[in-house]
């Protein structure tokens, strides 16, 4: 009898747990526009409170390429400069394979490769490079194109701008076509001056002077030549690398901007401050003629903020392509807004923005970049996806990788892309 | 039979599936579909459950369980399938539900009882697909429309024999349930960066019934049987963000039936049942924007019984009929619907006497054809045929 019974209730319970899938019938009977998707275009007045933009978040010096420019676009000047300290020992392969030390290398000269990044470089055909040595002391981590040191405790300034102004070492025509490689002769005595590390009053600027140009250096070294007491008939190449290689450039830009200013080295930020009472925002709604209903009632299936680009300041056009991050921002009183940190990624741009949109902006489409996420948190503050602050920013997803900036009307729109169920109450 | 050991089996059995999914279509409209709280005897005898000699576990009539002298329970499993045709397109649901069950124990000739029935079922699932302009741009869509859940009746009875002939009982309790609308919306990948849409409402339902009946067996082969439904206004309450709260009139019921035995070997029963408030259709909710109508609705059925399969102690009648019901609900601009179904069903006493079985399991198997809703829009309406199997699985102690 049990037996019987246990199998019934068995058969019962397996035939009663099947999840079944909706079926593709029956849309008809549901109520025209049961789900609708529909999109709102808000102004700046309607979303958002304060937009600014700082700079400084990236340092020129630890940028990983170096920049010359002579006029270019009327107005930008920049010079590389380098230091570079050459080794007292060198290591020698002797003749017998075995590799030792050489204390006593004697430098016969070198020259210094310089590997130019062309396809972020604005160059017409053939330029002129000139090398010129520093003969004031100075400061690779704090030079900047009128002081050649700029640290708390101390400024000096150069004896002519640009660290100009010394003695000519070489200068030589340069032209793309074969070769990404400039290639500049530095003689024996220079080396000799170079290796003497009781004075930092020694390196190289390295300038273009060629008008309307900006070159990119993605790399440079100086390679020395040296003879050894241990193979007197061989030349031993050693490549020295400057700790700590930069540029100088002429005009610099402010240290903070209304527009919005992104990119560039030192890098740039922007700052956007929504409403937080974005939610409580009436926006017109498809269901009905005159419909309008509250964002926090509605569901955020897209937000992009609307960025139009304009010229970048002259001479500061981006390099090359660039993709734009929005991260959350945690904005307190405790700390100025330019020192927040920030937060998670809240929307990273699909597609690159080519540097041609920040020269000719004439009829530009707006860029758009999503930030769905966060509107959506914010919108939804009672969630655990709410943002830590109302702010949010705007910066490159790669930093400190272009010395152009991206600049953009003050005053963004914000386009949402919203989804409403409205027809499915029990009525 | 350790009936104590199987009451918590059967309680697990009831509690594990929850809400079937999928149901009816027609449960799209006002309060759902009604669902009677029958067992698989009833089924098969046209769906009435009313007024039926030996063991009617079925919530029709609070009096038809007096006479028991065993405490048990009863159980009802129903597996189903409907095949939904709209303007032209044919689709399938499949859904499993507990109409019934019930609890019953005698207090010396009182029989006290408590039961857990389907009132209306409002299970369905819409998938449909579709292109969304939005601003300048368009994209393919998806949309999946997710309603589970349904109105019951909880209720604690008592059925009292006054005679040999004449008993009376009565049931006070609970219209009670949840309902859960999922909506989600999917876009296809060709825009990227949207959100897949997916909400959520809630609603709960809460209402007072009452119901009285009495029973008479004006002769030795013949049982009459009748009852009256009243019930409060069920409250909706809105659970969720975006879910109104509203209300429902729930309808008074009035059901009678009766069987009688043609033979030794062969009863006949029949019954009907009106349901409504009487007067013209009216607005199912009290909303102001409300488009959902009811109509007072009728039930007809039954069916044969022949219990001339035995072996031994065993009875293993087999059972033929028929019903038809008006379905209550349907949108303003639409016709009503109805249902009509044929079943065939079988019942295995395995131990005790008809009057007082020990161990009994029934099924019914069921088809039958939906149709209605017809509007200036879907000149077809709706049309769905549909099968079901009903098993009940009753066990009782001394």
């Amino acid at each position: 009898m049990k037996r019987v019974a246990w199998l019934a209730l068995s058969a019962g319970i397996l035939l009663g747990c099947g999840e079944e899938s909706p079926t593709d019938v029956g849309g008809p009977l549901l109520p025209a526009g049961s789900v609708r998707t529909f999109e709102v275009v808000l102004d700046a007045a309607d979303f958002m409170g304060v937009d600014t933009s700082f700079s400084g978040y990236t340092r020129i010096q630890g940028s990983g390429f170096q920049v010359v420019a002579d006029g270019f676009e009327g107005t930008l000047d920049a010079h590389t400069l380098a230091r570079f300290d050459i080794p007292t020992i060198i290591a020698v392969t002797d003749t017998a394979g075995v590799v030792r030390t050489d204390s006593t290398p004697v430098f016969v000269g070198g020259r210094i490769v310089a590997r130019v990044d062309t396809l972020r470089s604005n160059m017409p055909g053939t330029v002129r490079f000139r090398l010129t040595r520093i003969e004031e002391e100075w400061d690779p981590a704090t030079a900047t194109w009128t002081l050649r040191v700029d640290s708390s405790g101390s400024q000096l300034a150069w004896a002519q701008p640009g660290a100009a102004g010394g003695s000519e070492i070489a200068a030589i025509d340069w032209t793309a076509a074969g070769s990404d490689s400039l290639i500049i002769p530095i003689d024996s005595a220079t080396v000799a001056e170079w290796s003497d590390t009781t004075t930092t009053a020694r390196g190289a600027r390295l300038s273009i002077v060629t008008d309307g140009t900006r070159v990119r250096f993605a790399d440079l070294v100086l390679r020395v030549d040296a003879r050894s007491t241990i193979r007197p008939d061989t030349i031993f190449t050693t490549t020295v690398r400057p700790p700590d290689p930069t540029f100088l450039f002429d005009p610099s830009l402010p240290e903070s901007s209304a527009d919005l200013v992104l990119s560039g080295a030192p890098g740039w930020r922007t700052f956007v401050e929504f409403r937080e009472d974005l939610g409580l925002r009436m926006v017109p709604c498809p269901s009905s003629p005159g419909c309008r209903v509250r964002l926090d009632q509605v569901a955020i299936t897209f937000a992009g903020l609307l960025l139009e680009p304009q010229a970048s300041p002259p001479g500061f056009v981006p390099q090359d392509s660039l993709l734009l991050e929005a991260r959350a921002v945690y904005a307190s009183e405790r700390a100025p807004l330019a020192r927040s940190p920030l937060g998670v990624s809240v929307g990273v741009m699909t597609r690159q923005i080519a540097p041609d949109r920040f020269r000719d902006v004439t009829g530009a489409e707006a860029i758009e970049l999503p930030v769905t996420g966060f509107v959506s948190g914010l919108v939804n503050s009672d969630t655990t996806f709410a943002p830590p602050s109302p702010w949010v920013a705007l910066l490159p997803y790669l930093e400190g990788v272009d010395f152009g900036v991206a600049a953009f009307r003050p005053l963004p729109r914000l386009r949402l892309v919203l989804t409403i169920a409205s027809e499915l109450q029990l009525r | 039979m350790n009936v104590s050991r199987l009451v918590p089996a059967l309680w697990f059995a009831v509690a594990l599936p929850g809400a079937a999914s999928a149901q009816s279509l027609f449960g799209m409209r006002g309060m759902g579909i009604p669902v009677a709280p029958v067992d698989a005897r009833a089924r098969a005898l046209g769906g009435m459950g009313i007024g039926l000699p030996g063991l009617n576990a079925s919530l029709a009539n609070p009096a038809d369980v007096a006479g028991l002298t065993r405490r048990g329970i009863v159980a009802v499993l129903q597996p189903g399938s409907a095949s939904p045709e709209v303007a032209g397109s044919k689709g399938n649901l499949n859904a499993s539900r507990f109409p019934l069950v019930r609890l019953i124990y005698p207090f010396g000739r009182l029989v006290a009882t408590l039961g857990y029935g389907s009132f209306l079922e409002q299970s369905w699932g819409i998938r449909q697909t579709g292109v969304e302009r939005y601003g300048a741009d368009s994209v393919d869509v998806t949309d999946i429309v997710e309603s589970t859940g349904g109105l019951s009746r909880l209720a604690l009875g008592a059925a009292w024999p006054l005679s040999e002939r004449l008993a009376i009982g009565a049931e006070v309790g609970l219209h009670a349930g949840v309902l859960d609308r999922r909506v989600r919306r999917t876009f296809a990948d060709t825009v990227t960066g949207l959100l897949e849409f997916d909400t959520r409402y809630r609603w709960g339902y809460r209402g007072a019934l009452a119901t009285l009946g009495v029973r008479w067996d004006p002769g030795s082969t013949v049982r009459l049987s009748g009852s009256l439904t009243l019930a409060d206004r069920v409250e909706i309450d809105g659970r969720t963000t975006g879910s109104g709260d509203d209300s429902f009139r729930a309808p008074f019921r009035v059901a009678a039936g009766g069987s009688a035995y043609l033979s030794q070997l062969w009863l006949a029963t029949a019954g009907a049942e009106w349901s409504g408030r009487g007067g013209e259709a009216e607005s199912v909710f009290d909303a102001s924007d409300a488009i959902a109508m009811r109509r007072d609705a009728w039930r007809l059925g039954g069916g044969l019984e022949y219990h001339g399969v035995r072996s031994g102690q065993r009875a293993f009648p087999f059972r033929v009929g028929a019903g038809y019901q008006q379905l209550p609900f349907y949108n303003v601009g639409e016709d009503p619907a109805s249902e009509w179904s044929g079943a065939v069903g079988m019942g295995f006493r395995l131990a005790g006497d008809e009057a007082n079985p020990l161990a009994v399991a029934d099924f019914a198997y069921e088809r039958g054809r939906r149709t209605g809703l017809t509007s200036a829009a879907l000149p077809d309406g709706l049309r769905e045929s549909f099968w079901r199997l009903t098993f009940t699985l009753s066990l009782f102690g001394n």
